[in-house]
């Protein structure tokens, strides 16, 4: 564990003084064609639909759960019937 | 019942936060990009795409918590803990991989940059997960021990993912902005990271009740079998 | 001592059986060969690629050959169970893991040895050129690549669906390593003299992937194999 930790702290050093004097590229330029307000409406919509569609589905498989549950506790009453 | 109650303050937590954070975050100031200039207005992107990704990493890290549990004892409340955590991983992983190149169209001009390694770490760390996923619905019997491996080789990912951005000069800011930001500007950024994580909270207990519920709908089965009360 | 008697020992057995067989090693280095020629087939036009494929078809052509070495060498372990005989052994069980590692990185040795010469053929690149630092980043991505490779597929083994679970749960794990493998090879390739700097940062990272990915295996591979 500690020779890990090491190993990850001077790998890490190393690599921050290499890439000091190493620069990579510059910045391009910014994008034209889309709008700002779009992008930023866009992302949050996203992520809300996401967040929504996730509800959903763990609604409905909890939904599915207590169907089981119905179905095993009346197969349990009535031992004749058969699940499934 | 316990679980409309979850699904009661999920819902009501997810209408505060759709109208009280954005309307925060439209009002604070722009930043100024590397070249001096102010920022795009897209750059209001920040304050969720940053939210959702501590949420995806927390995730990987309560993932891989849930799977250690899960190997060492075979615990199958560790196990509950790892598949919820897993999901949203997904979840928030992807609304980071979406968010984040909506907004580099605009300051780079590209949506992607294949050498930015933080970038694809990202995008490997959400395919593990997506992996884990598929694992655990398709390995069939011993898929767990399976999964929680896959789980704790991916955390692995994680620190390497955040110290790229110190270590390698990537084209992605650095995690150092958080300290830099213009005091206006970090009020409604420490809001936005709160109410996702609430958001977070919430919906990873809804998954966990879930899991739970399935749980011990399983073993009511099998012990019903068991005892002969049912017939299959 | 013990411990490293019991992964020669191991190791020594598997290579026996491959040395009867030779199933392995010939199948990874004649599947490489297979996939490197439709590789030329699709990529090189008038007797030119572009400039930085060579690497990325090499690392690619090892990861699927190593898959396919994986999948047959943990497959012997059903045939007789003698993973479960070896289990029972009174060895440190690390040591089974070390000692499989160490033959999947032999057969992979073996196949890179076919594969690189090819390459530096088909796509004219000027591998051969920097031998010490190519064997370092073949060695170092190799590693890393068994040492997931072998716990996964060792996990496997009892598995129905293994080959297919194989490849996706490997791949993920491995493309950091694949990845820096890649552009490790790519700054080797840059002409006229390659890119040092660039090729030492990858070999770092190469080796934080190698030492993480053999530590956390040797930690799970118990409760991972010896499930049940």
């Amino acid at each position: 564990m500690k020779t890990l930790l090491c190993l990850l702290l001077s790998t890490g050093l190393a690599l921050a003084e290499e890439w000091k004097s190493a620069d990579l590229r510059p910045m391009m330029g910014p994008g034209e064609g889309f709008q700002s307000t779009t992008l930023v409406t866009a992302g949050y919509a996203f992520i809300w639909l996401l967040v929504l569609a996730f509800v959903t589905s763990v609604w409905l498989r909890s939904r599915r759960i207590d169907r089981e549950l119905r179905a095993l506790e009346e197969s349990i009453a009535d031992p004749s019937r058969v699940e499934r | 019942m316990k679980r409309d109650g979850l699904f009661g303050i999920a819902i009501a937590l997810l209408a505060v936060a759709f109208v009280l954070v954005p309307s925060w975050i439209l009002a604070a100031p722009l930043p100024l990009n590397p070249n001096g200039l102010p920022m795009a207005y897209a750059q209001k992107i920040f304050y969720f795409h940053v939210a959702v990704a501590w949420c995806a990493f927390l995730s990987v890290f309560v993932c891989a918590g849930g799977s250690v549990f899960q190997l060492a004892k075979r615990s199958p409340r560790g196990d509950a803990v790892a598949i919820a955590a897993a999901e949203l991983v997904v979840v928030f992983g992807l609304c980071t991989l979406v968010t984040g190149p909506l907004w580099a169209r605009k300051e780079w001009g590209v949506w992607w940059v294949w050498k930015d390694v933080r970038l694809v770490t990202m995008l490997i760390l959400w395919i593990t997960f997506l992996a884990y996923l598929f694992v655990r619905r398709y390995g069939g019997p011993g898929s767990e021990q399976l999964a929680s491996g896959l789980a704790l080789f991916g955390a692995v990912n994680v620190p390497i993912v955040y110290l790229s951005v110190f270590f390698w000069r990537t084209q992605h800011p650095q995690g150092k902005v958080v300290g830099s930001l213009d005091p206006a500007m970090r009020a409604p950024f420490w809001l936005s990271l709160a109410a996702f994580s609430i958001l977070y909270g919430v919906l990873f207990f809804l998954r966990l009740h879930l899991e739970r519920q399935r749980q011990r709908l399983a073993e009511a089965q099998l012990a019903a079998q068991d005892a002969g009360l049912v017939r299959w | 001592m013990k411990f490293v008697r019991s992964v020669l020992a191991i190791t020594a057995k598997e290579l026996r059986i491959e040395l009867r067989t030779r199933e392995v090693v010939v199948a990874m280095a004649f599947f490489a060969a297979l996939v490197l020629l439709l590789f030329a087939f699709a990529l090189v036009h008038e007797g030119r690629t572009a400039p930085d494929a060579a690497a990325g078809i090499l690392w690619i052509v090892i990861a699927l050959a190593g898959t396919l070495g994986l999948s047959r060498a943990f497959d012997r372990e059903r045939e007789g169970n003698p993973l479960a005989a070896l289990l029972l052994a009174p060895i440190d069980r690390p040591a089974i893991y070390v000692g499989k590692l160490l033959a999947m990185l032999i057969f992979l040795a073996l196949t890179e040895l076919v594969t690189v010469p090819l390459v530096a053929l088909l796509f004219d690149a000027p591998l051969l050129a920097h031998p010490i630092q190519l064997i370092a980043l073949l060695a170092l991505g190799s590693i890393g690549f068994a040492a997931t490779g072998s716990l996964f597929a060792g996990a496997l083994v009892r598995n129905r669906a293994r080959h297919l679970l194989l490849g996706i749960l490997l791949y993920p794990l491995v493309l950091p390593v694949l990845m820096a493998g890649v552009r490790g090879t790519q700054a080797l390739l840059v002409l006229p003299e390659p890119d040092l700097l660039v090729l030492g940062t990858w070999t770092r990272i190469l080796v934080l992937f190698d030492v993480a990915m053999v530590t956390l295996s040797l930690w799970v591979f118990e409760p991972l194999v010896v499930a049940e």
